[in-house]
């Protein structure tokens, strides 16, 4: 098992999540003004070239080339990168192969933020296994402490990020801030 | 590393997180264990794969779509599903649907609230009112009854009487032509009859699962079917007799049958005399239609027409001519509609309407209506429709159902300058493309409202994301039939994008942006209500079962009532009369023949495929792999003439006409008349955002010119002729 900075790791996860949900998020304009690139260096020791815009217009360009056009490059939806469903029960053409939205992991995800009483952005209602939820979800984890619960979700929700970073470098257009930083958060969520 | 407070959007503490990370249900694979468990709910809805609309029951577990199957008590269905439907329930959890309103900006579109789309294009419509007033907008879909309701409704408010549907790319002609004669469309009885001719109807192929039965039943208690048909359809190979007829020469086969029926006194002469109008005047039209005049002309030996109206006698009145659907009259040729009129006329020689195994004419429950004193209805348009139907000096017998190829021509020329189209995507399924993107860039204002972004939402300029029919509510419907039905679409499941919007929300949105919301002052439960009303039937009741029968007297055999001028068969026409066509049918050519001295030169026809409703679901993974997998989308050459020109099965070839040259893949075959070379419908799509269907097969549609057939102004989709060599 691998060692983890938890405190570290929910701080980071929470930091990550904040350009994954673009315009949805309260602190996007940080992401958009350079600050979130300058915390990421200050507080994470993380830093590279192309986690920067040249405007704000250029970010919010970014966000929808990369995630919101229609044709958009890269979904960051766990479901569509795994089967849909384990159950053996489910006769659906598709129900055990990748490449479509509320598979098991966006019901598990749905419920364990059931559980935990928290609410899904209206926004993200679609995608409870959104990255940005995902990355959330890891960052309650790891402040709990608990090393185990931590590996767990990893192993079983974040398994595909690595998957996402590569298409993120291979596919056309990506905005090279986000692929500059999806390869970090599938470093931090190895 | 400097300490920083972890920023959430979501609101977090650490009791909720405790709660979670001690929780068993944390592990999917726990979890999974357990909502394998969890019951699944049997859901009543209906299917939205092809224009059927067939009941449809939608079996969830957990909020999720586990899978579907027919509705029993549907008389579309009666308990199947075919292919598409199945495929379709894919739409739902498609990551490339539609999921938030589109704005155009130059070649591409950008994600906006709903609000500003419904505020944009409200003030958009406004000033095309404003400029050049309602005659100036239109609404396009294919019909379901919360379009045809709501739709309806708007443009009316507004004050345009243009609202059109897809059928002049299917079954125009076939509607005007039965009209003509009937007043209404008939069905077929064929469960019942002792022989069928299928002229260009397939129902193996162009499926509704009751129809498909009914022919099943009808071959198991030993009718003959006979398949008139340029091809060799999966129907043709059911039936015990294969005629394989010239391409649009069909109208020329009919008079001759009827030529027969009544020089050989074969005909229903007690049933002519009580119930046909202008029984002489058609039959001094056919006195000189032979089966030797038909036979060069159809390619069918006069002895085989001859022998088929004598076996059609010799069984009447139990057999039946079927009325089809598109098939040899539908929205084809230049003698669509004079094919549909001889069809009629050929039934009523042999007696068979309303008796068992001939024409049927059933009506639809009637539904109730919404308190005018508390709901107002909008006043009728007083402007003329924009696209020609019914329009004295354009298309005076045209259908309502509309004239969309026409209507772009009159954008081309400035006359129309908004429209919104709903589940419809004619740049693709007309003919000749850029014509139909012509006229949608010269609008002013093009809304689609849509699930998934098609070659014509990729004209739009603004694009309105509809939830799956999965996820939506609609307007009751009822399904006419000898059992008639009536049918409600409910959410099976939760909607899953939060910024998609029901078309009635979309339309109510409008409505009070435009100052006509005095006319949606009702909800969809209250207008429910209200339809069910005179059938004593509550909504929760209709919500619960999905699909209910409505108990109707079986109709006794006999002549039904008709709402025909005279209340009969009309034969002769005095409508067609006065606006200047035959009062009665007679022959005219298609409008273009294949060069005979040309070997590369046929007639490019097309049909269905029983698993692909058009280019609706070419983009379904798993209905494409079945293309795929039997190599479904190739052109059928006749072996003959493909060996003249040196093309063996699987060759890619090049087809060409004036419009444009694809190549494509041949399907080497016997099964083909040699005039014709075949494609299926639906392939050919170029939007770049439908990922399966893009670039896969080529379409009929690229090759055929714009045109409209003069008497019902339909598009003429197979009067094209292309050559073809190997490429």
């Amino acid at each position: 098992m691998r060692r983890r900075d938890l405190p570290g790791l929910a701080a980071l996860c929470g930091h990550l999540a904040i350009p994954l949900y673009g315009p949805l998020s309260p602190w996007w304009h940080d992401v958009k003004a350079g600050t979130w690139t300058e915390e990421l260096a200050e507080h994470f020791r993380i830093t590279h070239r192309d986690l920067k815009f040249a405007s704000p217009e250029e970010g919010d360009q970014a966000f929808l080339e990369t995630f919101a056009v229609p044709g958009h490059p890269l979904t960051c939806i766990e479901s569509v990168h795994k089967p849909w469903t384990a159950d053996p029960q489910a006769t659906l053409a598709f129900a055990h192969e990748k490449g479509w939205l509320g598979g098991d992991s966006a019901s598990h995800m749905r419920d364990l933020f059931g559980l935990a009483g928290l609410a899904i952005p209206p926004e993200l209602a679609h995608a409870p296994d959104h990255l940005a939820l995902e990355l959330e979800l890891l960052g309650l984890l790891a402040e709990q402490g608990d090393p185990e619960s931590v590996d767990l979700f990893i192993a079983q929700h974040l398994d595909w990020v690595p998957n996402l970073a590569a298409a993120a470098a291979s596919k056309g257009g990506v905005a090279p801030f986000y692929r500059a930083l999806l390869p970090i958060v599938a470093e931090t969520v190895a | 590393m400097k300490e920083i407070t972890r920023r959430s959007l979501i609101k977090t503490g650490l009791t909720t997180g405790a709660l979670l990370a001690a929780s068993p249900l944390l592990d999917l694979k726990r979890w999974a264990e357990a909502a394998a468990a969890e019951p699944v709910q049997q859901i009543p809805s209906m299917c939205n794969g092809c224009s059927s609309h067939c009941g449809l029951v939608a079996h969830v577990k957990n909020g999720r779509l586990w899978k579907v199957t027919g509705h029993p008590d549907h008389n579309r269905s009666k308990g199947l599903l075919c292919a598409r439907a199945h495929g379709a329930a894919a739409w739902l959890y498609d990551p490339d649907r539609l999921t938030q309103p589109m704005k155009r900006e130059g070649d591409t579109f950008r994600p906006i609230p709903y609000e500003q789309a419904l505020d944009e294009i409200a003030a958009k419509l406004k000033a095309v009112l404003d400029k050049h007033g309602p005659g100036a907008l239109f609404f396009g879909h294919n019909p379901r009854e919360t379009g045809v309701f709501y739709g309806s409704r708007f443009m009316t408010a507004l004050g345009s009487p243009t609202i059109m549907t897809h059928n002049a790319s299917c079954n125009t002609s076939l509607t005007a032509g039965f009209s003509a004669l009937f007043a209404t469309t008939p069905g077929a009885d064929l469960a019942k009859a002792k022989y069928i001719v299928l002229m260009g109807r397939n129902p193996a192929e162009g499926i509704r699962t009751a129809h498909s039965n009914a022919l099943a039943k009808a071959l198991e208690a030993g009718a003959k079917v006979v398949a008139i048909d340029p091809r060799h359809s999966a129907s043709g190979a059911l039936a015990a007799e294969w005629i394989p007829i010239r391409p649009g020469t069909d109208l020329a086969m009919l008079l001759a049958l009827a030529y027969v029926l009544i020089k050989e006194n074969l005909y229903d002469a007690k049933f002519v005399a009580e119930n046909v109008t202008g029984f002489d005047k058609f039959a001094a039209a056919v006195a000189d239609k032979t089966p030797e005049w038909a036979a060069p002309i159809t390619d069918v030996p006069a002895e085989t027409i001859r022998r088929l109206a004598r076996e059609l006698a010799a069984a009447k009145p139990n057999c039946v001519i079927d009325p089809s659907w598109k098939g040899a009259f539908g929205a084809n040729y230049i003698n669509s509609t004079d094919t549909a009129r001889a069809c009629g006329a050929v039934n009523a020689l042999l007696g068979n309407l309303g008796q068992p195994g001939g024409l049927t004419f059933s009506s639809a429950p009637a539904f109730g209506n919404l308190d005018a004193a508390k709901h107002p209805e909008p006043k009728k348009p007083t402007v003329a429709r924009a696209d020609g139907a019914g329009i004295d000096g354009e298309f005076p017998l045209a259908p309502t159902n509309g004239l969309p190829h026409y209507l772009m021509q009159k954008a081309k020329e400035g006359k129309v300058k908004a429209g919104i189209i709903r589940h419809h995507n004619p740049v693709r399924n007309f003919p000749d493309p850029k014509h139909m993107q012509d006229g949608m860039k010269a609008l002013d204002l093009l809304v689609v409202v849509e699930t998934h972004l098609t070659e014509t939402a990729m004209m739009a300029h603004y694009i309105l994301p509809e939830p799956t029919f999965l996820e939506r509510e609609e307007v009751i419907e009822a399904s006419p039939g000898s059992k008639p039905t009536i049918a409600m679409r409910v959410a099976a499941v939760p909607k899953l994008h939060a910024e998609t919007r029901t078309f009635d929300e979309i339309i109510v949105g409008l409505a009070k942006r435009m100052g006509v919301g005095q006319y949606f002052n009702f909800t969809l439960d209250e207008l429910n209500t209200a339809r069910l009303a005179p059938l004593g039937i509550s909504l929760s009741d209709m919500k619960k079962k999905g699909s209910i029968t409505i108990d109707t007297p079986a109709a006794a055999p006999g002549m039904p009532k008709l709402k025909t001028a005279s209340g009969k068969v009309e034969l002769a026409s005095a409508k067609y009369a006065k606006a200047g066509f035959g009062e009665v049918p007679g022959w005219t050519p298609p409008k273009t023949m294949p060069d005979p001295k040309n070997p590369k030169s046929f007639r490019l026809i097309h049909g269905k495929q029983g698993y692909h409703s058009h280019t609706a679901t070419a983009n379904i993974p798993y209905l494409l792999q079945i293309t795929k997998d039997y190599d479904a989308e190739r052109l059928w050459i006749n072996a003959a003439r493909a060996k003249a020109l040196g093309i063996a099965d699987g060759d890619w070839v090049m087809v060409k006409s004036k419009l444009a040259a694809k190549k494509v893949r041949a399907k080497v075959t016997e099964r083909l008349h040699p005039d014709a070379v075949y494609l299926p419908a639906g392939y050919g799509s170029w939007s770049p955002y439908l990922k399966q269907a893009n670039g896969f097969g080529i379409s009929m549609n690229d090759f055929t010119a714009y045109q409209t057939e003069p008497i019902s102004g339909h598009a003429m989709m197979m009067e094209v002729v292309v050559e073809v060599e190997k490429a």
